[in-house]
C-alpha cells in the first residue's frame, strides 16, 4: 500500500498543472548539504532506481486489478447470456458446465477463483491446471498465469509458449 | 537562467529539498527527474521550459506520460549504475 501511495504522490506532483517558476530563491546553497549529498549519491541513486522499478510494478498491478474487474463483469454477462447462474448458491456453482463452453479458462479463473474454475476445466477434459497449461504450451500453471497476466497488462505483448 | 544541471539542489515550491537526478529529451520535451534528498522514494518529473528567459517547470500531461518517461529515466539510471 505504501508503494501505491508513493506512486500516487509522485504522479500527482509530476502532473500538477501549476507552473513552478524557478528563481534564485529555489536553489539550495548549502555546502554541508551538498557534501552530504555527494557522500550519499550512490545510495540515493540506487533508491531512486528501486523506486522507479517499484512504481512500474505498482502501475502494472493497478492496471491488472482494473482489468480483472472488467473481466469479471464480462464473464458475469456471458454467464447470464448463456443461461448459467452466475452466483453460487449454498456454496455450489451451477453444475451445468456445458453452458460455459466458449468462455476462456483464464477469465473463468478470475471470476470464480482458480479452485472453482478447475471443475469446469475438468469437465472440459483436463486433469489439472498444470495439465491445461502444458497442453497450451506452457511449463505449468504459474508460467501460463504469468503469461496471461502479461497479456492483460500489455495486450501487445507476445507471450512465450502458448498455442 | 541556465537549464538545470544534474546534482543541483532546489526546492519546488515547498520546503522539500530536491536534487536533479537526471534529465532527458524525449519528443522534443526536456524532462527533469528530481529526488527528495532526504527520502529518495519521493521522486518528481517535470518538464523544463523557458518563458521570457524565466525557467519554468511544467506538469506532465497525464499518468501515461509519467509512466513512459519514468521508464526511460529508469533505463538511464540503471545504465549509469
Amino acid at each position: 500500500m505504501d508503494n501505491e501511495m508513493n506512486y500516487r504522490k509522485s504522479l500527482n506532483k509530476s502532473t500538477n498543472k501549476k507552473v513552478i517558476r524557478i528563481g534564485s530563491q529555489n536553489y539550495v546553497v548549502n555546502a554541508e548539504r551538498f557534501k552530504e549529498f555527494k557522500k550519499n549519491v550512490i545510495a540515493i541513486t540506487v533508491s531512486v532506481a528501486l523506486a522507479i522499478a517499484t512504481f512500474g510494478y505498482v502501475k502494472d498491478n493497478i492496471k491488472f486489478h482494473h482489468e480483472k474487474v472488467d473481466i469479471s463483469l464480462e464473464v458475469y454477462d456471458q454467464m447470464v447470456d448463456k443461461g448459467y447462474k452466475p452466483v453460487p448458491a449454498d456454496g455450489e456453482w451451477d453444475y451445468r458446465y456445458e453452458l460455459l463452453d466458449g468462455i476462456d479458462p483464464f477469465d473463468l479463473s478470475i471470476y470464480m477463483g482458480s479452485e472453482d474454475a478447475l471443475s469446469i476445466l475438468q469437465y472440459r477434459g483436463y486433469e489439472s491446471w498444470d495439465d491445461y497449461a502444458q497442453q497450451e504450451g506452457y511449463k505449468n500453471q504459474r508460467d501460463w498465469y504469468n503469461a496471461q497476466k502479461k497479456k492483460v497488462i500489455n495486450p501487445e505483448t507476445k507471450s512465450k509458449g502458448g498455442k | 537562467m541556465k537549464p538545470l544541471a544534474v546534482g543541483e539542489m532546489l526546492t519546488l515550491g515547498d520546503e522539500v529539498e530536491y536534487v536533479v537526478m537526471s534529465r532527458l529529451n524525449h519528443n522534443n520535451k526536456d524532462y527533469i527527474l528530481f529526488a527528495n534528498i532526504d527520502n529518495p522514494e519521493d521522486i518528481v518529473v517535470r518538464i523544463e521550459k523557458f518563458e521570457n528567459n524565466e525557467l519554468c517547470l511544467m506538469g506532465l500531461e497525464n499518468s501515461d506520460e509519467f509512466d513512459s518517461v519514468l521508464k526511460l529515466f529508469g533505463d538511464q539510471i540503471n545504465n549509469s549504475l
